[in-house]
């Protein structure tokens, strides 16, 4: 009997503990782990980073409640086994509503300048508000935050910690936004050999390293290391789409189905390819680049022509493409969900 | 002791000084007390009220119905004969169905022209975060109602969503779709309508009355829009019809 209740009041008591540790959080402020390899990135005077404001971001970004009917959360469509990516040709919200994008790749946005793929929205805080509000995506209401989330203790006290104010939409984006920002993937195979130097490229490796920067491919122009993205906007010769890519933001039609160009890091784990998913692995993307793209207008990049490779020109370029895969950011305990 | 009574007769001196100082000012007695002014928007589709989901003809005689029509409006202000101007909205999201009626109170004055604008001032409309205004105003989140872009952070300045049916049948269902959002710093739009003079006194209330007749969002002496291929815009992928589309807009608005 005394055994018995001595058991009981062990379980409530971890319980309460548990409970607790999940709600109360460290408001010290924080940096971004960079690994020697970029520089701080500038982060808004209106969000300064603290560890209790990321972990209520990382609440949040799992938390199905945000959309309408309580099905998709931001990590249904960017789950970290695949770079933040789901693996579909384009992402499915709630109610199973089928967007007309591929769902990108979260890693390393803490150094992006505009976000989107037509770089319309200049703040990751306002990046955060588009899937919320999206009726593709979370389709969530707009007059108001679920009220099962803001009734939520754990919330209230988290977002009173990190941000001094009850969770709405002001703590929601902001919170969102340092999760993402926390998220950095530097230390791949890639970084080890260039940054590093622990490691070595095999030499397959090394010879696609080579053709990627050669001056005929010129991969690198465009991919530029070590985010391997130079934030430019390019029509690369894809099929016709609805999508009009840059000109949505511009209205210039000479911006017609140009994309922003997207990092390299984890590509790997990231298929399908481009803006609508549509090719489904790396060795056909290359094999696109190599042909020069399947259309030809007046906008295209110039960069985008055929290639000629041989087949094991290929190959040496996807090895080296399979460098920049970082096995232990998709495997950080620290970005998956909070356990309950 | 003597020291204390020169500082409370000085201070004394001071608020009295600033009392009559207040007194004359060039207004006049009357400069503290204010006016009542009202503006009203009287909503018709031409001679009829407009109401949300009836059935309108268009250009062509084809049925058509409205079932969204809301925009911003802004710098609501009255002119009065001195060409100063009596500032009474910064902004609001109007609801068109809903005959809107701004109220506030202002100085005396003899106004002779009502001033607005439709849309989001640009410094109000470029990278701008929602998030930060109070639930209660009309650019936050929840206030916005949906007129916010996220996907590139602006306003849509006025949003008209209906159905009409293309073929003339007067029995076919109205399925073919019209979506006018519109919303970019270029298509911002300032209205003067003058009216006839008035002088409102302090204490006074006056009543302006606007008409809008949401058929010139359709067609105007100048524009037709063609339900046929003039359908859709949301300004990007479609600007030339989105400014006709303000186009008209603005030519709905007078004085009646």
């Amino acid at each position: 009997m005394k055994a018995g209740l001595f058991l009981g009041l062990f379980i409530l008591m971890a319980s309460c503990s548990f409970q607790e540790s999940n709600c109360n959080c460290d408001n010290r402020s924080a940096k971004i782990r960079t690994y020697g390899i970029l520089k701080q990135p500038a982060i808004p005077a209106d969000n300064p980073m603290n560890f209790c404001a990321i972990e209520l971001g990382r609440k949040l970004f799992y938390d199905t409640r945000l959309s309408q009917d309580g099905s998709t959360s931001c990590g249904s469509c960017h789950q970290l086994s695949m770079a933040f990516t789901d693996g579909q040709s384009v992402a499915k919200g709630a109610h199973q509503k089928q967007g007309n994008r591929n769902s990108p790749t979260l890693f390393n946005l803490a150094w992006s300048p505009y976000f989107m793929m037509e770089g319309g929205v200049k703040s990751l805080e306002m990046q955060s508000l588009a899937p919320l509000l999206s009726a593709h995506e979370m389709m969530g209401s707009a007059q108001s935050l679920p009220t099962t989330i803001l009734e939520d203790p754990c919330y209230d006290q988290m977002s009173q910690t990190a941000f001094h104010r009850p969770l709405d939409y002001f703590v929601v984006v902001r919170a969102l936004a340092q999760f993402q920002r926390s998220l950095v993937s530097l230390d791949s195979h890639f970084d080890r050999v260039m940054y590093h130097k622990t490691e070595s490229f095999t030499p397959a490796e090394q010879r696609g390293w080579k053709i990627f920067n050669s001056s005929t491919a010129k991969c690198s122009t465009c991919h530029i290391p070590p985010l391997f993205t130079d934030f430019q906007f390019y029509d690369i010769g894809l099929k016709d789409t609805l999508d009009l890519g840059k000109e949505r933001e511009s209205y210039h039609s000479s911006d017609r189905f140009k994309f922003k160009t997207p990092t390299l890091r984890n590509i790997e784990l990231t298929p399908p390819y481009f803006h609508n998913g549509m090719v489904d692995r790396l060795d056909s993307v290359i094999a696109l680049y190599n042909r020069g793209g399947d259309a030809n207008r007046a906008q295209k990049s110039h960069s985008i022509r055929p290639m000629n490779w041989t087949e094991e020109e290929k190959k040496d370029l996807l090895a080296f493409l399979m460098t920049l895969t970082d096995w232990n950011a998709v495997q950080n305990e620290r970005w998956l969900p909070l356990s309950e | 002791m003597n020291q204390l009574k020169n500082i409370f007769g000085l201070l004394g001196l001071a608020i009295f000084l600033s009392q009559c100082s207040a007194c004359k000012e060039p207004n006049g007695p009357d400069s503290n007390t204010k006016s009542n002014y009202i503006i009203h928007w009287i909503t018709q589709y031409q001679n009829q009220d407009l109401i949300q989901g009836q059935t309108y003809r268009d250009a062509f005689q084809r049925r058509v119905l409205f079932e969204d029509l809301r925009g911003y409006i802004s710098q609501v202000e009255l002119i009065d004969n001195q060409d100063s101007s009596i500032v009474l909205k910064d902004i609001a999201l109007v609801n068109w169905f809903a005959d809107p009626t701004i109220s506030i109170e202002g100085r005396p004055a003899t106004i002779k022209a009502i001033r607005f604008s439709l849309g989001v001032p640009a410094q109000l409309n470029t990278n701008v975060d929602p998030t930060t205004y109070a639930n209660s105003h009309p650019l936050s989140v929840a206030g916005s109602a949906g007129l916010f872009w996220t996907w590139n952070t602006g306003y849509i300045f006025y949003q008209l969503n209906g159905k009409c049916e293309l073929t003339g049948s007067e029995n076919l269902p109205m399925i073919d779709p019209i979506a006018y959002h519109c919303g970019d710093d270029t298509l911002y739009r300032t209205i003067t309508l003058n009216v006839p003079e008035v002088t409102v006194a302090a204490g006074g209330a006056q009543q302006f009355n606007i008409l809008f007749d949401a058929q010139k969002c359709f067609w105007n002496d100048t524009d037709t829009m063609d339900f046929a291929v003039d359908y859709l815009t949301h300004t990007t992928g479609n600007l030339p019809l989105a400014i006709r589309a303000m186009d008209l807009y603005q030519s709905a608005f007078s004085i009646p």
